[in-house]
């Protein structure tokens, strides 16, 4: 039987009452009350922006770069979405359009490189499970790769940052039903792999 | 009996927790008699932890400060510096003009204020000075100690008249040396002056049309 549906993803709204006063301030130049923002939702920002380009060093970029971008436009911001969601949209629109210019290859730089050196067996006594997760993390990530973007964000978006479908569908500006085809597609893809490896 | 490629297109949505009521207990009664779905969302399932493993958030030590050295690097667009330039100016002349006019109203105020009491301080004195010291030689005749109506009337029972009731004992012609010592009325209308070396008072009154 399977289990039952987990709540533990569901990324808790936050209520914070000093949000739009911290907003209206950062509007008019307050770089202070803009670094609370951006200490808020930096990890979320950074999980977005890692969603689709898949590269730390470039996430980090991009991630600051949104958040720039975001100061530089807070006067364009309506209140009708949530501050986070409309940080998480510039983050997944400049990922995107990072990703089709320039993030077509595999390239690990950086502390990616070192993370994938650390993974590797080193010969010494490694065990095989051990091996065999590694290879299968690189498996995935190779499958991850395979993905367009747009899939790549939506499933990232929905297993790693634990965000619902309509906030999904908010943050790249696609109807709902887009969201879970494409999540239905990249999971199916995803497990033909975990299969492959698996039976192999 | 659900259709498994029915129920497949659910599954995920069913892991998330994105279903209607309704559709969660169609799924979960089609998993407790298929075990083919059941094991699609196993794998489902394990994706969702594998992703979770392999995809790591780097440190973000330092990354605010960042954030904020570039906000600071920013250049204020030419347009911005333009509108905050006659911001500033608008402010400039708002505070100027404040102050001309707050100091037009209090100047207004001080002259409402002060006005009775000049008027009837200056008034006064400028009915006392001439009356004072006028002399007039070859004044009209006047009733001397009665009131001359019709002289009286001749007259504008305005300021200016009663100035010049004030000035009225040049028309004394019985003595070229009167000295009015007294204004006895307050009424500016009418004028009462008292005529020492005459021993004689003299009204007089607007004259009535």
């Amino acid at each position: 039987m399977a289990s039952p549906p987990s709540n533990r993803l569901r990324p808790k709204v936050r209520q914070d009452g000093d949000e739009a006063e911290l907003i209206a301030r950062a509007r008019e130049g307050d770089r202070d009350s803009f670094s609370v923002l951006v200490q808020r939702y930096e990890r979320r920002v950074v999980g977005v922006a890692l969603a689709v380009v898949h590269n730390q060093d470039d996430a980090l970029e991009l991630a600051q770069e949104t958040f720039v971008r975001a100061f530089e436009n807070l006067k364009n911001f309506e209140s009708r979405s949530s501050f986070s969601t409309w940080l998480y949209r510039i983050a997944a629109n400049l990922s995107i359009d990072f990703w089709r210019r320039e993030g077509r290859y595999n390239v690990l730089r950086g502390e990616d490189a070192e993370n994938e050196m650390r993974r590797l067996p080193s010969g010494e006594g490694d065990s095989y499970r051990a091996a065999s997760r590694t290879e299968l993390g690189k498996r995935l990530k190779d499958a991850l790769e395979e993905l367009t973007p747009e899939h790549r964000a939506v499933v990232l978006l929905r297993e790693v940052e634990g965000l619902s479908y309509d906030e999904i569908s908010d943050v790249l500006q696609c109807p709902r039903g887009t969201v879970m085809s494409r999540l239905h597609y990249a999971r199916n893809r995803l497990r033909s792999i975990l299969k492959d490896f698996a039976s192999n | 009996m659900s259709d498994c490629n029915q129920i497949s297109l659910l599954l995920g949505p069913f892991e998330d927790g994105e279903l209607e009521p309704h559709e969660m207990q169609e799924v979960a009664r089609h998993l407790a008699t298929c075990k083919s779905c059941e094991e699609l969302l196993g794998d489902y399932s394990a994706i969702g932890r594998e992703l979770r493993e392999i995809i790591t958030i780097p440190p973000l030590t330092g990354f605010a400060a960042g954030v904020d050295a570039r906000i600071a690097e920013l250049r204020v667009p030419l347009r911005e510096r333009i509108g905050a330039f006659f911001e500033g100016l608008n402010q400039r002349w708002a505070a100027a003009f404040a102050m001309v006019s707050m100091a037009g109203a209090v100047a207004v105020l001080t002259a409402l204020v002060l006005t009775p009491y000049l008027r009837s301080s200056l008034g006064t004195g400028a009915q006392n000075a001439p009356i004072a010291k006028t002399e007039t030689p070859n004044a009209p005749s006047l009733a001397s100690t009665t009131t001359d109506q019709e002289s009286a009337r001749a007259l504008t029972p305005s300021e200016e008249g009663s100035q010049q009731l004030a000035s009225a004992p040049k028309m004394n012609p019985g003595d070229s040396r009167t000295v009015i010592k007294k204004l006895e009325s307050e009424i500016p209308t009418t004028a009462v002056w008292s005529e020492p070396e005459n021993g004689t008072t003299v009204i007089w009154l607007p004259s009535e049309q």
